[in-house]
């Protein structure tokens, strides 16, 4: 029975053949391995931080270093009204999973779970040699736990309502600014521009004292409005990345737009911005970004009144706090990544998009 | 005289026009125009004049004018000194490791025999997303010295790894690892650049003989020294105001061993826990010069070794 297979290996069946298909796929098998292993590396602390907030915390911890990499529980015996860890004690009979009583330097009691009412069986050697019964387990309990004690329904609220008013507000401010940059001429404009420019790169330091102490003299301190009210005034990279895709637009759009007698606002609302939408994602995309992960305001401002911190300042909080349950740290770098990458997944290309127009065109 | 009212006559429509459009511009830029005003130069002015006083917002009412005196602190300030030191060696293998490491991701990426190249796209890019607080929260608890997973990894092959972030010899080193996460913004620059190569290029270099090495050096790299520059310029400034991680990292007094006592850092401890306003307003004007002049120095630079394209 000559099946369609032999032929197929027929063909294959020169040498020549089989050395030029080997070295097309060599190429990109190796090609494939390299990545494949850096981008392991790279996402390494993600896949700990996943294995680590779903697993057993308490348990886990108390073992120390000799645990399993995957989420697991260790097998326990309620005896006495106490919790008795189980171990792999090995016995003239095999390995058994026996539950620790009294631990002893030489020798110490196991209770069998199969037979408790049996009583202790003592047994000779070291107890901390003995490997516990551990077994995957994935659980919801430190996520739970760690936003509930960390307050995330409150930090998250906070959060949003900072970034989403701030976006709004800088949207319009950015896009007014950028639209006089790319469509007008005026006295000064380079020397504008070039300010702009530096203002991304001049360390903000240098208005931090001023700012802080101006804002709390005006009674802003402890309060979310020295974090929004700056997002009236514009930022620089948001104006960049607007600026350059205005620019693209053909002026010829505007000025048919000015000859069926539109105003400036007029044009820009009804011809500009719908031809700038990408640009206008990326930029609410980055702005959003941008407050969402501030520390450093919301530190100054916020200091002392916790019912009104963000997500970093919680974050930083709970740091201390959460000193020796890894769990209950992890779980909570889980809850405060989630909602970024879900947004980057829905606005990928907005945000490559926003990258190479203010890192490559200029 | 005929000639000259109707030049006039042409002119000054123009010129009306051009008024209107000039102010019509200038109020387009109103609103970032009064941020300049209220959120920098005024702060700036003012911080320039506290950093010649001795003020302190507890003690108002005692503010002194003492000329120098902070800036000449900072230089005799061992603390100051050392901040700078802390921050300027963080720098040292920041910048190169921030402008090279997304290039190295960039080529590996845009390279045709990769397969799935959008899948490693997005997974380099992913953790760039991720606020710098968590991301340094998670990296506290993999880099632990007991349960974090790269010493037991490197305990599996026989290496015993070092205390990383409770290390003074290796807590600036876990901190640009930690940096390594956010190269997504730089890889998507390179890698937009490098597309940008014209393929006829390095068809002409082959058939002259050169080889991928020569083809990289003198096509790829001059080609893309525009965001090569962008990159630096970036990780110089980025690098200079370094201040989050450093505080969850190694709190106020910039454990282990005042390793991570950056200049940010103690600026903020300056003005913020010890009140010390004028001072810190020295600081932050001391970092706001160095900036610059790096800043200058570096566009003054671009002429010698930067290429734009020209034409369009």
């Amino acid at each position: 029975m000559a099946s369609k297979a032999d032929s197929n290996l027929m063909s294959l069946g020169s040498d020549a053949a089989l050395a030029r298909q080997a070295r097309r796929m060599i190429g990109p098998g190796l090609m494939l391995v390299m990545a494949g292993v850096i981008i392991s590396a790279f996402l390494l602390p993600l896949a700990y931080m996943l294995t680590t907030a779903f697993r057993d915390d308490r348990k886990m911890t108390e073992a120390g270093g000799e645990t399993p990499w995957y989420p697991a529980t260790a097998a326990s015996l309620e005896y006495n009204g106490e919790s008795l860890p189980i171990l792999k004690v090995p016995t003239a009979d095999g390995v058994k999973n026996w539950a620790l009583l009294t631990k002893g330097r030489e020798d110490s009691d196991f209770i069998d779970p199969a037979n408790p009412t049996a009583g202790p069986i003592n047994w000779k050697g070291s107890w901390r040699t003995l490997e516990r019964d551990w077994s995957p387990y994935f659980t919801l309990d430190s996520i739970t736990e760690s936003w509930r004690r960390v307050n995330f329904t409150n930090l998250f609220k906070n959060s949003l309502f900072v970034s989403v008013i701030s976006v709004f507000f800088t949207l319009i401010s950015c896009t007014i600014v950028a639209y006089g940059y790319a469509r007008f001429k005026f006295p000064g404009k380079d020397i504008l521009f070039w300010v702009l420019t530096a203002t991304v790169f001049l360390p903000q330091q240098v208005t931090w004292i001023p700012l802080a102490i101006f804002y709390s003299k005006i009674g802003w301190s402890q309060s979310y409005l020295p974090l929004i009210a700056p997002a009236l005034f514009g930022s620089a990279f948001e104006i960049f990345l607007l600026r350059q895709f205005i620019m693209s637009i053909p002026k010829e759009m505007d000025e048919a737009a000015m000859i069926d007698g539109a105003g400036p606002i007029r044009t820009l609302v009804s011809v500009i911005v719908p031809n700038i939408m990408p640009a206008f994602v990326a930029a609410a995309m980055f702005h959003f970004f941008f407050k969402w992960n501030d520390y450093f305001w919301p530190l100054i401002m916020l200091s002392g009144k916790e019912d009104l911190y963000t997500i970093p300042l919680g974050l930083a909080q709970l740091n201390n706090t959460f000193g020796t349950f890894p769990g209950l740290a992890m779980a909570s770098g889980v809850i405060a990544i989630t909602l970024p990458i879900v947004i980057f997944i829905i606005f990928q290309r907005y945000f490559m998009l926003g990258n190479v127009v203010t890192g490559v065109d200029k | 005289m005929a000639t000259l009212t109707s030049r006039i006559s042409k002119a000054l429509p123009k010129s009306r026009a051009q008024k209107r459009e000039a102010r019509l511009g200038l109020t387009m830029l109103a609103p970032w125009l009064v941020g300049l005003l209220f959120l920098w130069i005024l702060p700036m002015g003012i911080s320039l004049y506290f950093s010649f006083t001795n003020y302190d917002p507890v003690k108002a009412d005692q503010i002194k004018f003492i000329g120098f005196d902070n800036f000449v602190r900072i230089f005799t300030d061992e603390v100051a000194i050392w901040s700078g030191f802390v921050t300027f060696r963080f720098m040292f293998i920041y910048v190169p490791f921030s402008v090279i490491m997304p290039l190295l991701i960039a080529l590996m990426i845009t390279n045709k025999t990769l397969p799935i190249r959008g899948v490693f796209r997005f997974l380099f890019y992913l953790p760039s997303i991720i606020p710098g607080i968590a991301a340094t929260l998670i990296f506290l608890r993999v880099f632990n010295v007991q349960t974090g997973w790269v010493n037991r990894i490197l305990g599996g092959i026989g290496i015993e790894g070092p205390s990383w972030f409770w290390d003074a010899n290796w807590v600036t080193i876990t901190l640009v690892i930690l940096e390594f996460w956010f190269i997504g913004a730089g890889m998507i620059q390179y890698i937009a650049a490098l597309q940008n190569v014209p393929l006829e290029m390095y068809e002409a270099a082959k058939v002259d003989g050169a080889g991928p090495f020569r083809r990289f050096f003198q096509i790829t790299l001059p080609l893309i020294s525009s965001v090569i520059f962008y990159r630096l310029v970036f990780a110089l400034i980025f690098a200079m105001q370094y201040f989050g991680n450093a505080m969850l990292v190694g709190g106020l007094s910039g454990n282990p061993d005042r390793n991570t006592l950056f200049y940010n850092v103690y600026l903020y401890r300056a003005g913020w826990t010890l009140n010390e306003m004028g001072y810190a307003s020295a600081l932050a004007w001391f970092l706001f010069i160095l900036a610059g002049a790096v800043t200058i120095g570096l566009f003054a630079s671009q002429k010698k070794w930067v290429f734009y394209a020209t034409g369009d």
